[in-house]
């Protein structure tokens, strides 16, 4: 099993690396963990723009002139977890909705008749209202629709992930937020997220079961991203050598303003994220990297093509958000970028990209 | 398939088993899913003494596994036996280019010499080939992204 690495001792690592590192790095034709810590740490700074092009040069090699959408449903703003930084935190007094059946079909609706073929379903963590039977349900009806299907929900066992794979659902999202035990202890106040190793381990379960992918992330903000960075690609790579035939892919989640106002405890820049991105693409050339509606248009914009591989689009974060006139009411978090699909693609094609709504059929799964 | 299908019955019936193969990488990830205990992938056919002509794969393999990765077969020469080691390789399998040497104990001494240099060159990281020259510094003048967007 993945087993925690010494956040520390990853520090000091990043930490020791040099210039000379960074161009060991640059110039090798494959990155080991070693040369991730010199492209992430300080003294890789000066070589952003070297970095940029060689990750979307690499990018482009793997994944062609294209860039993939999707978006999420929110199922469930219930939880059971009191997290420092989320708005959906069990203390924090919002207007709490779990969808129906029926409703979270009608907002899947409105999505695919915007044109997505793949959808993230997103719900608190609070088993007892969004179970697997729930979440199975949902997916036996989403499933003609859609070509992908991820969920972002509680930790679930490795037979429950088989049977929701079995339901249709293709991808699982579970982001660590901290690698750092100390401080997902800080964070992480009550509830079963308290569990830090049952979380690091779900990955491993996912892939486990069978999913065609697994998502993993961290939360940006929380602490030392560098030190986050080299964790993060450490249990790619773990992933990787052990889990070969299921896809992976990295999130990179920065805190924005949320109810119960979390200000990010240590500022993650555009540059720091850019920087994050470009080396775990020269780390893993075949990585998924998503870049939410978190963050801005102009930034989305700027970034299309140089690394990230998936862009959502039109998101609302709020359960039944789709369907509602206020789509701000009980969100998670609100959205730097509040373009339409529309107009996303847009963007997408004047920088001379596809945007691509499908690139899995069920079909393949039989 | 066959092989694959061989190892996974052998290691049900309890043992250890060094699957020789065609240096195919997904049929070593396969291997190794089963319970092979290493991957012994081929460098070239079996007593030909062609050395490694399948370095592509070989690479390939040896990032992705877990277990040890053996080169075994077409390794005729002590150079053939350190290029493997070079790669990553855990270890060489040699017999025909030391049985049928005119002094097949010098020849033995000759492999282990060059296996203990590769390994050693590996573990020391080996630098990258280009088919062009570099400047000493190689990073000047190379092609750069406009990052003027990030605020």
């Amino acid at each position: 099993m993945f087993s925690a690495p010494d956040f520390q001792q990853l520090r000091q690592t990043i930490g020791r690396c040099t210039s000379a590192d960074v161009e060991q790095a640059l110039s090798a034709g494959t990155c080991d963990s070693n040369d991730l810590a010199a492209l992430i740490s300080p003294a890789a700074e000066p070589y952003l723009p070297v970095m940029a092009r060689r990750s979307a040069l690499l990018t482009a090699q793997r994944f062609g002139r294209t860039t993939q959408l999707y978006a999420p449903i929110y199922l469930s703003n219930y939880c059971t977890n009191r997290c420092a930084y989320c708005g959906f935190a069990v203390n924090n007094k919002i207007t709490r909705r779990c969808l129906t059946l029926d409703e979270a079909e009608a907002e899947a609706a409105i999505l695919h008749e915007r044109g997505f073929q793949h959808i993230l379903l997103v719900a608190g963590e609070a088993e007892k209202i969004v179970g697997v039977n729930y979440l199975e349900a949902i997916a036996l009806r989403l499933r003609p629709k859609f070509a992908a299907i991820s969920i972002e929900v509680q930790p679930l066992s490795t037979a429950h992930y088989q049977r929701l794979f079995q339901a249709g659902v293709t991808a699982v999202a579970v982001y660590q937020e901290t690698y750092d035990q100390e401080m997902y202890q800080q964070v992480h106040l009550a509830g079963n997220k308290k569990d830090y190793h049952f979380r690091l381990e779900t990955p491993a379960r996912v892939a486990a079961a069978g999913m065609r992918e697994v998502g993993i992330g961290a939360l940006l903000g929380l602490t030392d991203w560098r030190a986050e960075g080299l964790a993060l690609g450490l249990h790619l790579a773990w992933l990787r050598k052990n889990f070969w035939s299921t896809a992976v892919t990295v999130s990179f989640p920065r805190l924005r303003p949320a109810t119960g106002a979390f200000a990010p405890l240590v500022p993650v820049s555009e540059q720091n994220l850019s920087q994050l991105i470009f080396g775990l693409r020269l780390f893993d050339p075949d990585v998924g990297l998503l870049l939410s509606t978190r963050e801005e248009a102009r930034y989305r914009d700027g970034m299309l093509g140089l690394g990230p591989t998936r862009y959502s689009a039109g998101s609302c974060t709020a359960p039944g958000g789709y369907s509602s006139a206020d789509q701000t009411e009980g969100e998670q978090f609100s959205v730097g970028d509040q373009r339409t699909v529309e107009e996303v693609s847009l963007a997408i094609a004047a920088k001379g990209f596809d945007p691509v709504s499908k690139d899995w059929d069920s079909a393949f799964q039989h | 398939m066959e092989t694959l299908k061989a190892t996974e019955e052998l290691v049900r019936a309890g043992f250890i088993v060094l699957p020789y193969m065609n240096a195919d990488p997904i049929l070593a990830l396969r291997l190794q899913d089963v319970g092979a205990a290493a991957v012994m992938p081929l460098g070239s056919p079996i007593g030909s003494n062609q050395g490694i002509l399948t370095a592509f794969q070989i690479e390939i393999i040896i990032a992705q596994a877990r277990i040890p990765v053996v080169v075994d077969a077409g390794i005729g020469a002590p150079s053939h036996a350190a290029l493997a080691m070079e790669m990553g390789a855990d270890a060489v399998l040699v017999n025909t280019a030391i049985s049928v040497a005119g002094d097949p104990v010098a020849m033995a001494r000759a492999f282990a010499q060059a296996v203990e240099a590769g390994r050693t060159a590996f573990v020391a990281g080996m630098g990258s080939r280009s088919k062009q020259a570099h400047a000493s510094s190689p990073l000047e003048g190379t092609l750069a992204a406009d990052l003027g967007f990030l605020s």
